[in-house]
């Protein structure tokens, strides 16, 4: 049974609204950890993105000498740009705006322009900080990305397709996240990678000054951060249509139970910021390709193996 | 064709909220144009250009990377026909991500996954 | 929208060497009202300067006011006792939309200093402030250079891999976010990898301070007791902050500011022993950690922080802390933090920074730098205190 349809285009207005609140969300629980975490009220903390965003709407923009300002407002916009584009393929329980017959590939090409924004934004600053953040980014996403590809691919393999709709309809019987626990995790951590989140973080991070957000103010800095908090919102979301069943669940409706779902892997992701030193590139590199990446390739073997065995 | 029309709106759409923040902001900001200045060297000035061709050490990850990534290339249709192929293709598939991995490997040993 | 957009203000510290009590109670009062600390002066609404900097220092601080983007307020503090009434001050002047409006209007757009003296210099051995050589000479050498904004291009240097690659001068400090007051270290970058540093300590106006270094060899008493252990959980912040690892930093940084604000040293032994056990327990900290040390020479070096003996920076943060433990526990610890001449052993410790970071990069530079846990403010009276 393929109960996932497609819905008229006018939904698109509304997809980036819901993107934006569940991503202000994600943001507000940050804020609620860091206002605990110094003492101070559960309110104050969850008040934080809205003063942030005030903030930063009344703060000047920033350009520097001789910058490419072009380049450098095409990384600063793109990031919330990639994460909206990426709700396309994203099932809502029983609804999706687009439902392409690549829409697992569509992800992974949008995830992979995150690879040159996040460089334009510290290439254009013409700043030395700015450039290792950059730089630093790179380094990350070289040993991220392949296990990232074949956590998403696994999904599809079990369900012969990379098409969304049937990667959610083949986990009738079994959600996913039961046989390809390793998937998961990589996925997971993969989608905290990209978003340049937590121990991810180190192309923003205080050792160079902020990185890829040292020159940058005012509206420039507000759409980086949005961004980042969208790409994780979207991440937690194609997670839960390839691992968590997407919308099934008893009693509530297909798209609650989507929302909900969401919300908890969202919640995850922003915990684990917090909780866990920096992952430098120059350790992550040897410790994803030499025992992540074979790990990842195992999953994808048994789960096809199960697959062709079954026909 | 409504599937692309839906994508085409929430481009726009994106772009849209884009464009109306900065152009928002040209409103509540102190001052619509952005200020020029250096850039931020903990307090000092530049002594030349940060854009220069930058001594990205880890060079030889990102060959090893370009050969697996052109793999993935093959692995998203492989993706489609496993159940229709049955094992011959797995193991087709595995043999040659197995020949990619003792690559990997090697290059391992000879220290290209270490550059600092 | 001024309102709510002054609720969270971001704070940019110059902390003058000398200062670090100040500072310490200006981040306690940022987390208490939910301010944050800015990482760059993009990032800043306020330039906040805790001392009475020296005349490189005033350069460095006016060059990092004309950064902010605005609205910005310029504030400084010499005791930790104005801290609130000069931030209650400083959120005033914020909210002031017509004085804020005029001062965007009325600065220039574009950097105000001409630049080509920054090209001129560029000849000269950076650090000093000599006058430039003959400019029709130079003149002659930059003819065929392009120079976009006044700057001239980055030039290639040889690595250590034999090829020629652009190097670029990146001086680290004095202003960076968990980083020794006053210090600077002049790096030139391959990359992100140091080729070579230079380390130098940017002094006070007047060398006073206010007062938290530590001068006495006498039995601990109470007052004593406290500073060793505010002192070693604020360089344990430091490092943790910079592996990364922002709830451990912030819990060290809460047991300092409650030893700081007078808590009984007692109440804070359980939190400083959980901080330590985590710290100690985590094997990611191990792995993010691993191998980076800051010398033998170093490691044994009497300075008064406790003596770990270890050379490696994990060893020294869970020294540090093991110590604070002790010494909040025994309120008849022994006078065991004799220091030896703490001027030698800082001029050892700038002495040492360039052979350490010389073929690191930027991110094991920062901890190695935390690891040290310089103090800068006995070095920085002296005026032959420069390297």
């Amino acid at each position: 049974m393929n109960d996932i349809v497609e819905v008229n285009p006018g939904w698109a207005l509304l997809a980036p609204v819901v993107l934006g609140l569940l991503a202000l969300a994600g943001a507000a629980l940050n804020g609620i950890l860091v206002a605990r975490a110094e003492g101070r009220s559960f309110r104050s903390g969850a008040v934080i993105p809205v003063l942030e965003t005030a903030r930063l709407m009344r703060q000047r923009r920033r350009t520097t000498v001789a910058a490419d300002v072009l380049l450098w407002r095409i990384g600063c916009a793109g990031l919330v740009v990639t994460a909206v584009l990426k709700t396309a393929v994203i099932p809502v329980g029983p609804w999706v705006l687009a439902d392409i017959p690549v829409g697992v590939v569509w992800f992974n090409t949008m995830d992979v322009f995150v690879w040159a924004l996040v460089w334009l934004i510290g290439w254009g600053a013409n700043s030395a900080h700015a450039l290792v953040g950059g730089y630093r980014f790179l380094a990350q996403a070289v040993s991220y990305e392949l296990p990232l590809m074949f956590a998403l691919v696994t999904p599809a393999v079990a369900a012969h397709s990379l098409r969304v709709s049937d990667v959610v309809a083949a986990q009738q019987e079994l959600w996913f996240i039961v046989w390809m626990p390793i998937a998961f995790v990589v996925f997971c951590l993969s989608v905290v990678a990209f978003s340049n989140w937590g121990p991810f973080a180190t192309s923003a991070s205080a050792d160079i000054a902020g990185g890829i957000l040292t020159e940058v103010s005012g509206v420039d800095r507000l759409l980086i951060l949005a961004g980042r908090y969208a790409l994780l919102t979207t991440g937690a979301a194609f997670a839960v249509a390839l691992f968590f069943g997407g919308g099934a669940g008893p009693l509530l409706p297909g798209w609650l139970w989507t929302l909900v779902k969401t919300l908890l892997l969202l919640a995850a992701f922003v915990t684990l910021r917090h909780r866990l030193p920096a992952v430098r590139p120059e350790r992550l590199a040897e410790v994803a390709w030499i025992i992540v990446l074979p790990a990842v390739l195992l999953q994808t073997l048994v789960v096809s193996i199960v697959v062709a065995v079954r026909g | 064709m409504s599937t692309y029309i839906s994508i085409a709106v929430l481009l726009a759409v994106a772009l849209l909220t884009v464009g109306g923040l900065y152009l928002v902001a040209r409103y509540t900001a102190v001052a619509p144009d952005p200020l020029e200045r250096l850039p931020f060297l903990s307090g000092w000035e530049p002594e030349e250009h940060a854009l220069s061709r930058y001594h990205a050490r880890w060079y030889p990850l990102t060959l090893l990377f370009l050969a697996f990534d052109v793999e993935m290339l093959f692995m998203y249709p492989w993706a489609l026909v496993v159940a229709k192929d049955g094992i011959g293709a797995v193991v087709e598939m595995f043999v040659f991500l197995g020949v990619l991995m003792v690559g990997v490997v090697w290059a391992w040993r000879e220290g290209a996954l270490r550059w600092i | 929208m001024a309102g709510h957009a002054t609720r969270r203000v971001h704070v940019l510290v110059l902390e003058v060497p000398g200062w670090g009590e100040t500072r310490m109670r200006v981040e306690a009062e940022l987390a208490r009202r939910g301010w944050a600390p800015a990482i760059s002066p993009a990032d800043a609404d306020v330039l906040l300067v805790c001392g009475e900097p020296g005349q490189e220092l005033e350069s460095v601080c006016a060059r990092l006011w004309s950064q902010l983007p605005g609205p910005r307020v310029r504030a400084a503090v010499i005791t930790a006792s104005d801290v609130a009434s000069t931030l209650d001050r400083a959120v005033d002047e914020l909210l002031d939309e017509a004085s804020q409006q005029s001062d965007a209007r009325t600065r220039s757009r574009r950097p105000a200093e001409p630049r080509d003296e920054i090209a001129h210099t560029e000849h000269a051995a950076h650090g000093s402030s000599s006058e430039s050589t003959e400019p029709d000479m130079d003149m002659d050498m930059d003819m065929d250079m392009p120079k976009p904004g006044g700057i001239p291009l980055a030039n290639g240097g040889p690595d250590r891999d034999g090829l020629e690659m652009d190097v670029l001068h990146v001086p680290l400090g004095p202003v960076l976010p968990h980083w020794p007051a006053g210090l600077v270290v002049r790096c030139v970058l391959q990359g992100d990898v140091i080729v070579s540093a230079k380390a130098e300590i940017l002094p006070a106006a007047q060398p006073s301070g206010d007062g938290l270094v530590p001068d006495d060899r006498r039995p601990l008493a109470d007052d004593e007791r406290r500073r060793a252990v505010i002192r070693r959980s604020d360089a344990a912040a430091s490092v943790l902050a910079l592996a990364g690892w922002s709830f451990a930093a912030g819990r060290a940084r809460r047991i300092r500011d409650a030893v700081a604000s007078g808590t009984a040293l007692l109440d804070v032994t359980a939190d400083l022993d959980k901080l330590a056990r985590s710290v100690a327990r985590s094997w990611t900290l191990r792995w993010t950690l691993k191998g980076i040390t800051v010398g033998e020479c170093l490691a044994h070096a009497d300075d008064g922080m406790g003596q770990s003996g270890s050379e490696t920076v994990r060893g020294r943060l869970i020294g540090w802390l093991e110590e604070a433990r002790r010494t909040a526990r025994d309120d008849k610890a022994e006078g065991a933090y004799e220091l030896q001449d703490p001027l030698a052993l800082q001029r050892s410790r700038l002495g040492e920074i360039p052979r350490l970071l010389n073929g690191t990069d930027i991110a094991t530079a920062r901890l190695i730098i935390a690891a040290l846990a310089i103090e800068t403010a006995p070095v920085a009276q002296t005026p032959q205190s420069r390297t």
